[in-house]
Parts: structure tokens; C-alpha cells; sequence
């Protein structure tokens, strides 16, 4: 019986793929830092209702981060700069699940347990509550 | 008065017959866990990410949904209603961004007719996709894999793309677990 053969182009693409992504992205970040160019786009929470949602300022932490400053990145957004080791875990395991998976077995997203998933939520939740205080 | 009578005389010599067949729990055939599985990431995480990133996550999320849906039913248009509410999203907030920048310079934006028509077009499609996704999903979960999906109005119209996630949660546990019988058996 024939095997069925990948080129060796089509498994490489997709595997090169986020880190091609996550390369360019570090890219314009250093190059064009968010303090100084506008171009990025704004939170439409802040812009419409002038709340601060939690993901805002998550832009400016990443750039502070790549510069090194660690403390400027904590006070532009410390939720996304703290759950940013554990992201970076999470995306890393996808990314492995994603390369092993294959038509008789699909990629299955790694599974929070329950009681983290609310922590998290609630954490979230009390995060936007005390930076709108 | 009536007489007494043999039960026999009444009834005839019909002999009790034993039950055919035991009863048997009318599971689903092996043949309808054939379907591609829902897409499993947890309905929190999805809830997470979607805060974190404005709705953009919400938005790549429903038509991640949306095109598993299409692998399953071919003919769906729910693929087609969640792309053309998208477009008309991402230029709705073209134009929104265009009249805020506008306002900010103190430039006098006008009465922006075109935003708001391409706003409210884009909430009916959206609406549209949405109810056209519960309908069809329905259809599915009762019909060629039978786990009894109700989905509710208003969870529907405010939380589509959590509500959605949080049955396909569920309906994956159940595929498994009935993987895990049929293997068992």
C-alpha cells in the first residue's frame, strides 16, 4: 500500500508560519514604537466610552518589553505582562498539538481546568475594575 | 347476578409469549460520530482572548465556527453571513476611525450617513448569521447526530459566539464519551 508523501514545502510553511508572524511583528514593534508613531489601531472601548478595557496598553507593554523595561511594560498593562510566560506556554503547546495533528486526528486545544479558567476570568474582571477606579 | 367465569373461558388458552427482544437503549449508530468534531477550545478561553483583543478574537473565532460548520453542511450560508458581516465591520470601523480622527483634528465630519448605514448593515447581517447558525445547528444536533441541542433566544442574540462554544464544550465531551462505549463495547 502507497503512503501518502507531504512535500517537504507543505509541512514547512505551516510550521514557519507564527514564527515568521511573530518575527515581524517584534520587528515593527522595535522599529516603530507606539509612543511615537500613531498608526496602531485604538481600543474602541477607550475611544468611544474612555474606559480602559483590559487589553489596553497591552501594545505599549509588548514594545516596553522588547526595549527591556520591564517595570514601564508592568505599568502599561500588568495583567497582559504577567500572563504573558503563561500565554507564551499555552501558544507553544498549540503549536506543537498543531504540528502532530492529522486528518484521522485532529488538533484538540489544550484544556484549562475549570476552577483556573474563572480564576482567570475574575481576575480579569477585578484587573478592569481597580484601573478604571 | 352475574356468574363467576374461568379467566381461560374469557380470555381463550393463549399461552404468554416472553418478550422478543430485551430493551435496548436506542444509542446513536457509530456511524454519526463519522462528523468532524466542533472546534474545543473552552468557551472562557474564547471569552478571554475576545476581551483581551478587543473582539478581533471574537470575530476570527465565529468563523473559525463557521467554517467547521460548512465541512459538516456543505450548503450552509452561515460561512457566507459571518465573511460579509466582517467586511462590513472592518469597513464600518474604517469609517468610525476616519470620523473620530476628524473630530479629534476639529475638522467638521458631517453627518456621517454612509457609517451609520454600513453600521446597521452590519448588525442585521450579523443577526442574520448568527440565528441562521442556532437554526441550522439545531437541525444538526436533532437530526444526523441526535444530542438534543436547544439553543436558547437571548443567549443567542447577546453571546452567540460564547453560547455556541460553551455547547460545542459539551457536544465534544459527549462524542468522546461515546467513543470510549464504542470502543468499550
Amino acid at each position: 500500500m502507497i503512503e501518502p508523501t507531504h512535500s517537504r514545502g507543505g509541512l514547512i510553511a505551516p510550521a514557519a508560519a507564527p514564527f515568521a508572524l511573530v518575527a515581524a511583528a517584534i520587528v515593527v514593534l522595535r522599529s516603530f514604537p507606539p509612543d511615537q508613531f500613531h498608526f496602531y489601531p485604538r481600543c474602541p472601548v477607550f475611544t468611544y466610552l474612555h474606559l480602559q478595557c483590559p487589553g489596553c496598553g497591552t501594545t505599549r507593554a509588548l514594545a516596553a518589553l522588547l526595549q527591556g523595561h520591564l517595570h514601564q511594560a508592568l505599568q502599561q498593562n500588568a495583567l497582559t505582562t504577567l500572563l504573558l510566560p503563561f500565554a507564551l506556554l499555552y501558544a507553544a503547546l498549540v503549536f506543537y498539538r498543531a504540528l502532530r495533528a492529522r486528518g484521522d486526528h485532529p488538533m484538540r486545544w489544550p484544556q484549562l481546568p475549570t476552577p483556573a479558567l474563572y480564576t482567570l476570568l475574575a481576575i480579569t474582571a477585578v484587573f478592569t475594575f481597580a484601573r478604571n477606579l | 347476578m352475574a356468574d363467576w367465569l374461568p379467566v381461560a373461558q374469557i380470555i381463550g388458552n393463549q399461552i404468554p409469549q416472553p418478550p422478543a427482544e430485551p430493551y435496548a437503549q436506542p444509542y446513536p449508530p457509530a456511524s454519526d460520530l463519522s462528523y468532524p468534531d466542533p472546534p474545543d477550545l473552552s468557551w472562557g478561553l474564547v471569552l478571554l482572548f475576545d476581551i483581551l483583543t478587543c473582539g478581533v478574537f471574537g470575530l476570527v473565532w465565529s468563523l473559525v465556527q463557521a467554517a467547521w460548520f460548512q465541512k459538516i453542511r456543505p450548503t450552509s450560508k452561515v460561512l457566507t453571513f459571518y465573511i460579509i458581516a466582517g467586511v462590513l465591520g472592518i469597513t464600518n470601523l474604517g469609517q468610525t476611525a476616519l470620523v473620530f480622527n476628524m473630530t479629534f483634528h476639529h475638522t467638521n465630519p458631517g453627518h456621517n450617513v454612509v457609517g451609520n448605514f454600513i453600521g446597521l448593515a452590519t448588525w442585521v447581517v450579523s443577526l442574520l448569521a448568527r440565528f441562521t447558525f442556532r437554526s441550522e445547528l439545531e437541525q444538526h444536533y436533532n437530526g444526523p447526530e441526535p444530542v438534543g441541542l436547544r439553543l436558547g433566544f437571548l443567549m443567542t442574540f447577546f453571546f452567540s459566539v460564547y453560547y455556541f462554544q460553551y455547547h460545542f464544550n459539551r457536544i465534544n465531551q459527549i462524542k468522546l464519551a461515546l467513543r470510549y462505549r464504542g470502543s468499550a463495547l
